[in-house]
């Protein structure tokens, strides 16, 4: 038994449970808007779905505070009304007239940050445990950092810090470089990924640096279809 | 006679297979001639005569296996003494007749089942299979009938045996058992041997006994594919292992051997000796077991020992995540847990049994050390050890569990190390594990639980250190306090274990931990223990946790949003009220208070968002109550208050914050439509009269009302709003009450209602009122209903189609069509035909193609008015009691339009969208199983619809097409060079808000990548490199689907991994 135990045989796991999520924060902003609110929607919702008036679909920006039918008095309105039936299929991307869709646009736009970073990186698995590099804190929400210019025709740049095991891990630069290609993989182009280990963190720290981010160098590596595989093996976890 | 009988025999010697028809037909009719004496035995061999005694091989077997088929056959006792007799002479001679052994045995095993086999010629035949007999060179088959004799001397003869031929009977099975190796028959010698071992003396045979069946420990047999006998490898491992724990005599070679066996690296094996070595236990007596428990205890201890133990903090879950496990290796340790276990058993009285005492303590002296200190990492091992042997029986708890639990505390009160919190934590889950033990013997097995139970005496310390861990400790100690929630959990469910002050004490620290405590995680399991609580609990829960919630509630939460030191919103608090809602006196008791709470806010002006809730939250209560509950007394008491309070502010009151408010209706009616199903049918009469007293004709004062009305209510006049209630009455009550008025003119009234305008949801309630009132109270054969709704049906379409009427008077006719169909297609109603075949007509019809689909498609759609409700019927059936509804009208109405569709789709040639609209808005609302016997109908549809400009089609295609590929794969396979194209053209759309129809996208590309491999490796690199720009999406869950979907086709073809 004793032969086959990894060198680093101990190290310290975080319970999958306390990693830094998106899915918290998110349910507690659910939470503060209560599940009342849910419920409304779902009765509007319903209402639309069994009314021939207007049929245009609730979305979840529309307000309801002034729910009245609209007056059908001409066959004007009705027609506008029937026409916007033949808009829900086509819900175009004008404006609409309420003034609360101008921020429900903020919050459609879901910039990259650093934890959906965390969220493709932290599942990849790490190569000697059966344990997740979340768990094993090789990377940290903390040490990812993103610099996401809106100009999606220039560069933005994401710098990661690893934290290895141990200061002697050998698979340090194979870790730098799963994380690589799965960046690579998951990113638009407009990304420049640059992944260092933290300072301190292992014996030949410039060394890794240097290698894992050499262009060359990782494409050659990406060439190399053992290595291929076993970084394949590393994101079977990544769902 | 006797030529009938020649030419039987005949036709059996030239018959080439025994087992052709020729064969048995000819033994049938000798039998049957024996039987009713028409053929004398004598005869019957003389006949044979010369066969028997042939020099050919081939023909001596033959006549040999004619008789004894024919013996075989022949009723049990039908042969007298003297003919057995001779059988048996004839029989032994021919034992040395080597060709002749199979037809041999059978007929001896023929004869010894016999009622006239005397027991006196046993002897012969045992002497002569031990002697003459040799297994070696012979057939498998005929191995078997040796088997087979012996199997069948013990079942007709054992007692003479037992007394007169114990030695030769033993030696004779040894003999015949030498060298078998066929699984078939070493079966029936695992069968035979335990049988021996159970009936016969074999003290003197026990070493060749046990060898006989060891020899062939550990059995790697795997069955072969068709196998024959249908044997599997684990009947024959547990047939041996039967073998090996009959007697406590094999004791001394079957420990030894078995224990040397634990050394094997093979997980399979070790398995296998575990498993052997439990079962010898169980059975061999406790003097035995003594003897060898040193040796049992120091090579068992360390499969524990050494492993890793996984994290859980209940013993039962972790016995359930090894055996579950894939891993061979982990089911070993369950199964060594069982061994302990089996060991701890053999102390069943603890007046005579010092030795097993000592060992027992023994075992608690060697595990002392581990167990004193929690953060050792022998530490939970040990405690898992202790805990299986303390639940194997209720005197090693006695002897044991005070002993450990002074072993366990040791680091509380020692002065020189610090009682860090991973200490806590590790002890706490130790304690769990012992509480586990007394979980098993008294609440599961069900003992008696005496008030001086030696762990009571431990009571006090782990109630204490339960608190100390919630109220003590930091609250970024999730671990450590969600363990101890836990164990409150744990101890709450223990047999006769809390008593009512300390039960009370600790919902009072969960209730705390509720309130203060803002880790999400802590936050659920207190809330989950707290849920559990409530459901036997309820008192406790209603006298210390409710209270303090409810005074979280503001009596006006105007000012509320200012308080930032309050971190417990009134969201959650009701939240948390309505999760541990599970007693019908809780439930009773919070929705008064509740109503009161919300009576005083709307006095006080409270937010109307705070209202609605706090109406949405008793209508949630209201539904956690199961359907074992009655709701009479909600019904007699709740509802009247509730509703005058409603009234008063909706209709009545209009400076109230819910006045005319359509969701504080909708909330009400929920609570109304969830007590009247429940209630009696009995009552649904007096409810339905009273409601339209006071709704329709204006009765002030009533049962139904705690206070009276300052006026009349009459929702056909003025209030339409309540119509929503109105509704939500209608659908709930039973569908044979009788209707308080004239169905007939009621609709009238409905259909001027529906000419006023009114706002969205009172025209919506109105209509859904009128599609009730007919699907329940116009009978189909009543000439008049019909007559009434053919009329209306006329006037109706007339309307649709005349010129001359304005489009908003054909637009309320035709959603008045559209409901009434759904009400008649419910109930399956003839008319209903006409009604659809009038919608579907219409699609053509320029003016309305754009309507019609939506009318279809509400045909269909799950109406809340139309929510089915059931009690028990006749045949203990349950049954809809609230509406007229057939079971696959769904199915049927599907069935009927889609070839309409179809058909219609092509003649246009596909450049009418109507069809494809209405199939795609239908198809929301029937179940996968109905779409799947059409699925090659409707994808031609599906795939040109993907090309139709509108997202609410394309998505419900593909909601189609996903099934489709999943389903049925090979319909799909074909349209790949399209269908990829099609789809990735979609995900590249991005001026468009169509997050949904992008999601359902990928999810199709990700189900395609399940094909076979060459189908989708063509599109890999198309796919890939497509997906690239759906990366940049401002939807982060479609970036995140096109990562998975990306990955899935870059490891394409790779093995997976589990």
């Amino acid at each position: 038994m004793s032969s086959a135990d990894p060198i680093n045989a101990n190290p310290t796991v975080l319970d999958a449970s306390q990693l830094p999520t998106r899915h918290e924060s998110k349910s507690s902003t659910i939470q503060s808007q209560g599940l009342g609110k849910q419920e409304e929607l779902n009765y509007y919702n319903q209402l639309y779905e069994f009314s021939l008036f207007n049929s245009e679909l609730i979305t979840k920006q529309r307000s309801y505070d002034d729910l009245t039918l609209p007056k059908i008095e001409s066959d004007e309105t009705i027609m506008s009304i029937s026409s916007g039936f033949e808009d829900i299929t086509l819900r175009s991307q004008q404006p609409s007239q309420t003034g609360s869709n101008d921020d429900s646009n903020c919050e459609e736009q879901e910039p990259i940050d650093a934890q959906e970073i965390y969220d493709l990186i932290s599942t990849i698995s790490d190569p000697e445990h059966p344990l997740t590099l979340g768990q094993l804190a090789v990377v940290n929400l903390n040490d990812i950092e993103v610099s996401n210019n809106p100009n999606h025709s220039q560069l933005s740049e994401i710098i990661i810090y690893i934290t290895p095991t141990i200061t002697h891990c050998s698979l340090a630069t194979l870790i730098g470089l799963g994380i690589k290609v799965r960046l690579e993989r998951c990113l638009p182009k407009r990304f420049r990924v640059t992944i260092l280990l933290k300072e301190g963190s292992h014996q030949s720290e410039n060394q890794v640096n240097k290698q894992l981010n050499d262009k060359e160098r990782v494409s050659a590596a990406c060439e190399n279809d053992q290595l291929l595989k076993v970084i394949g093996h590393m994101f079977a976890t990544c769902q | 006679m006797s030529l009938d009988v020649k030419s039987m025999i005949n036709q059996y010697m030239v018959a080439t297979d025994p087992n052709s028809s020729e064969a048995t037909s000819s033994v049938k009719t000798l039998v049957h001639q024996i039987e009713n004496k028409q053929l004398s035995l004598l005869n019957f061999i003389k006949l044979l005569g010369d066969y028997l005694t042939d020099d050919s091989n081939t023909i001596r077997p033959k006549s040999l296996s004619l008789l004894s088929s024919t013996l075989d056959s022949i009723e049990f006792d039908k042969l007298q003494a003297k003919e057995v007799d001779v059988l048996v002479s004839f029989y032994s001679s021919k034992m040395e007749d080597p060709q002749c052994t199979m037809e041999t045995l059978k007929g001896i095993n023929a004869l010894v089942s016999m009622k006239m086999f005397r027991p006196s010629s046993l002897k012969v035949i045992l002497n002569d299979l031990k002697e003459k007999y040799e297994s070696r060179g012979q057939l498998a088959s005929t191995r078997y009938f040796a088997f087979l004799i012996l199997q069948s001397i013990m079942e007709a003869k054992l007692e003479y045996c037992q007394t007169n031929l114990n030695d030769l009977f033993v030696e004779t099975f040894l003999h015949v058992a030498k060298n078998e190796k066929d699984p078939k028959n070493l079966m029936i010698s695992f069968k035979l041997n335990k049988a021996i071992s159970d009936n016969f003396n074999v003290d003197k045979f026990s070493e060749d006994m046990f060898d006989s069946v060891y020899c062939y420990f550990p059995i790697s047999f795997r069955a072969p594919e068709n196998d024959p006998y249908k044997i599997t490898g684990d009947q024959l491992k547990q047939a041996l292992r039967d073998c090996l724990s009959a007697k406590s005599i094999y004791a001394k070679d079957s420990i030894p051997n078995l224990i040397e066996k634990l050394a094997s690296t093979s997980p399979t094996v070790k398995l296998d000796v575990l498993k052997s070595l439990n079962q010898c236990i169980e059975n061999y007596d406790t003097k035995t077991i003594e003897e060898y428990w040193i040796s049992l205890w120091n090579s068992l201890k360390f499969e524990i020992l050494h492993k890793e133990i996984a994290s859980a903090e209940d013993l039962a879950a972790l016995i359930k995540y090894y055996e579950e496990g894939d891993n061979e290796s982990e089911r070993v340790i369950p199964i060594t847990w069982n061994i302990f276990q089996s060991m701890s058993n053999k102390y069943t009285d603890p007046k005579e049994q010092e030795g097993v005492r000592d060992y027992l303590i023994l075992i608690v002296d060697e595990l002392s050390k581990y167990l004193k200190d929690s953060e050792d990492t022998k530490s939970r091992q040990s405690a898992v050890i202790m805990a299986s042997i303390c639940s194997a029986n209720v005197n090693s708890f006695n002897l044991l569990i005070a002993k450990v639990m002074k072993l366990l505390i040791t680091p509380i009160n020692d002065p020189e190390q610090a009682f860090t919190i991973k200490k806590q934590r590790m002890l706490l889950s130790n304690i769990s594990f012992m509480l586990d033990a007394y979980y098993k013997l008294f609440n599961t097995d069900g003992l008696f639980v005496e008030h001086n139970n030696p762990i009571f005496e431990y009571k006090d310390i782990i109630l204490t250190m339960v608190n100390q861990s919630l109220l003590a400790t930091s609250n970024v100690e999730v671990t450590l306090r969600c363990l101890a929630i836990k164990i409150i959990g744990k101890l709450f469910t223990l047999k006769s274990f809390l008593t009512a002050e300390e039960r009370q004490l600790l919902v009072q620290t969960l209730s705390e931990v509720l309130l203060e405590d803002d880790n999400v995680n802590t936050f659920k399991q207190a809330l989950s223990s707290l849920n559990s609580i409530s459901k036997d609990h309820p008192s406790i829960v209603l006298q210390y946790t409710i209270p303090k919630l409810l005074t979280l509630l503001p009596d006006n939460d105007l000012n509320q949003a200012e308080d930032l030191n309050k971190h417990i919103t009134n969201e959650k608090v009701f939240d948390i009220l309505s999760s541990i809602s599970e007693n019908i006196l809780i439930i009773n008791s919070l929705i008064i208070r509740l109503l009161n709470k919300l009576s005083t806010v709307l006095q006080s002006n409270g937010s109307q968002r705070y209202a609605r809730e706090l109406l949405l939250t008793i209508s949630n209560i209201l539904n956690k109550l199961n359907h074992k509950e009655s709701t009479n007394d909600n019904l007699r008491k709740f509802v009247p208050r509730l509703l005058s309070l409603i009234f008063e502010n909706v209709i009545f009151n209009e400076s109230s914050v819910i006045y005319e408010d359509p969701i504080a209706l909708e909330f009400t009616a929920r609570s109304l439509k969830k007590i009247i199903t429940e209630a009696d049918l009995s009552l649904h009469q007096d409810t339905l009269d009273n409601f339209y007293k006071v709704l329709v004709s204006g009765e002030t004062t009533n049962v139904i009302l705690s206070n009276a009305l300052v006026k009349p209510i009459s929702v056909l006049k003025s209030n339409f709003i309540l119509f929503s209630l109105f509704t939500a009455i209608l659908g709930s009550v039973d569908k044979f009450v009788i209707f308080p008025t004239l169905s007939r003119d009621f609709v009238d009234s409905l259909v001027s209602v529906l000419d006023i305008e009114t706002t969205l949801s009172e025209r919506q309630a109105t209509i859904q009122t009128l599609s009730l009132v007919v699907n329940k109270w116009f009978k189909s054969d009543n000439k008049e209903d019909s007559e009434y709704l053919e009329k209306m049906f006329v006037s109706l379409s007339s309307q649709v189609e005349s010129k001359s009427t304005t489009l908003s008077q054909k637009l309320k006719s035709l959603e008045l069509i559209a409901w009434i169909n759904k009400s008649l297609l419910l109930k399956g109603d003839p008319l209903s035909d006409k009604y659809r075949s009038y919608l579907v007509s219409l699609l053509d019809n320029p003016d309305m193609s754009l309507l019609v689909p939506k009318c279809l498609a509400i045909a269909i759609a799950d109406a809340p008015c139309f929510e089915q409700f059931k009690k028990a019927g006749p045949f203990g059936k349950s049954t809809t009691f609230n509406i007229n509804v057939r079971p696959l009208y769904k199915q049927k109405f599907f069935d009927t339009l889609l070839p309409v569709l179809t058909k219609k789709f092509k003649e246009t040639n596909g450049d009418d969208k109507t069809y494809l609209t209405t199939l795609s808005l239908i198809l929301n609302h029937v179940n996968k199983e109905i779409v799947i016997p059409h699925l090659n109908e409707i994808l031609p549809l599906i795939l040109s619809s993907l090309s139709v400009n509108s997202n609410l089609t394309v998505s419900s295609s593909l909601s189609i097409l996903k099934i489709a590929i999943i389903e049925s794969p090979h319909l799909i396979e074909r349209q790949m060079n399209s269908l990829v194209p099609k789809l990735l053209e979609l995900l590249s759309i991005t001026n468009m808000d169509n997050e949904d129809v992008k999601i359902k996208s990928l999810q199709c590309l990700i189900a395609m990548s399940n094909f076979q491999l060459h189908l989708v490796v063509p599109f890999r690199t198309l796919i890939i490199n497509k997906l690239e720009s759906v990366l940049d999406d401002k939807s982060r869950s479609v970036r995140r689907l096109a990562c998975d979907c990306r990955e899935v086709y870059y490891e394409l073809g790779q093995p997976k991994a589990e």
